[in-house]
């Protein structure tokens, strides 16, 4: 809360230097025997946009980025309550993928890596075999769980060609339209994480219960797992990204 | 269009580097406010850098950011009323010193350019 204080006091602070410099100027102006109204025209014109002004001093306080990724969070949070279901299958797919993977790999891990607690190690191949097939399961969860979320983000962009279209035409840069885009996508791999991390504890759990040597927190598998998608989910969300910021203004309002 | 903006860019980088230098040593004389700052160089210039507010205030807050000057409301001797006076720091005159010397090999690459001497030419 404290930066928000902080930032409204430079706001008024800045408010009033502009202001005070004006008004100087236009006093000056009107001592150089201009009638009132036309001093303040004269001073405005000297002074140029101050809107535009404003907007640079705030860039050169360095807060223009975190402004503006805050702003695109929000608006990706207000996406996603004018159409939960959209988000909903974007999380759940995700959160599926996750528990999956780190469920699955938790098992291999133990089965796999650890020196099973048996008498005779080598005749256990079969076993190796069936864990690198469930392995395999978990990397085709994991690829669902992208592939989902490519779909989910395509569908997304593809649904908002024409208001993408009018954000470019009134100026935005194709970067913002990154943003916005990656912004949203990352919000919902975020969502789709936590819950998926979640759910996968609680499965681990249960897991455990039925088989040795098969940690619930196991903290490597989980941050593997996670990291591995949230590059995926970044790689999955860049096309459409990219198909979203060169949409032509043209184009995108001419359709429908 | 991106190499145009670009263009743009690399034009008020110049400019800006340089209107930081001209605001430090402004700054030299003694605290000032922004109008007071742009007066200045417009001034002594004889008019011929027509101060840009648009571009004077935001250098100002960007040198105060970077450390080279402080700013603080004060009451203006010659009249009632308050402005924000902005002053040089330690940092802000070794700054100017740096940018000088900057300046001063940019000028000269430039003058062996334009009026080569009859010994280098």
């Amino acid at each position: 809360m404290r930066w928000w204080w902080q930032l409204n006091k430079s706001e008024a602070d800045l408010e009033r230097e502009l202001r005070c410099d004006l008004e100087l100027e236009e006093e000056q102006q009107r001592a150089m025997g201009l009638p009132p109204e036309e001093a303040r025209h004269a001073a405005q014109r000297a002074f140029g946009n101050d809107v535009l002004i404003k907007e640079q001093i705030r860039e050169a306080w360095g807060w223009v980025p975190f402004d503006h990724s805050f702003e695109d969070l929000r608006y990706a949070l207000r996406q996603f309550r004018r159409s939960p279901w959209f988000a909903f299958t974007g999380m759940v797919v995700l959160a599926v993928g996750v528990g999956v993977s780190v469920a699955i790999f938790g098992f291999v891990d133990a089965a796999l890596l650890e020196p099973l607690p048996y008498r005779n190690p080598s005749r256990l191949m079969l076993h190796r075999f069936a864990a690198c097939l469930v392995g395999g399961f978990a990397l085709v969860a994991l690829l669902l769980g992208v592939i989902g979320l490519y779909g989910v983000t395509a569908y997304a962009v593809s649904q908002r060609t024409r208001e993408i279209g009018v954000r470019m035409a009134l100026g935005a840069q194709r970067s913002s339209v990154y943003r916005l885009v990656l912004g949203q996508a990352g919000l919902l791999t975020a969502a789709g994480l936590a819950i998926g991390l979640l759910c996968s504890v609680g499965t681990s759990m249960l897991i455990r219960k039925l088989l040795f040597s098969v940690q619930a927190w196991d903290v490597a598998t989980l941050t593997t797992v996670a990291f591995v998608l949230a590059l995926a989910s970044l790689a999955a969300s860049l096309q459409p990204a990219h198909r979203a910021a060169s949409v032509d203004p043209v184009q995108a309002l001419r359709g429908e | 269009m991106s190499s145009m903006t670009k263009r743009a860019q690399q034009r008020t980088d110049l400019l800006q580097g340089t209107l930081d230098m001209l605001i430090l040593r402004t700054l030299i004389y003694g605290a000032a406010h922004g109008h007071e700052i742009g007066k200045h160089i417009q001034r002594t210039t004889n008019d011929f850098l027509q101060m840009q507010h648009g571009s004077l205030y935001p250098a100002l807050h960007r040198l105060e950011q970077r450390g080279w000057v402080v700013s603080k409301w004060e009451m203006a001797p010659d009249r009632n009323r308050e402005f924000k006076y902005y002053r040089l720091t330690k940092k802000g005159r070794k700054q100017l010193v740096v940018e000088e010397s900057k300046w001063k090999r940019m000028a000269e690459a430039v003058a062996r350019v334009m009026w080569p001497t009859a010994e280098e030419s």
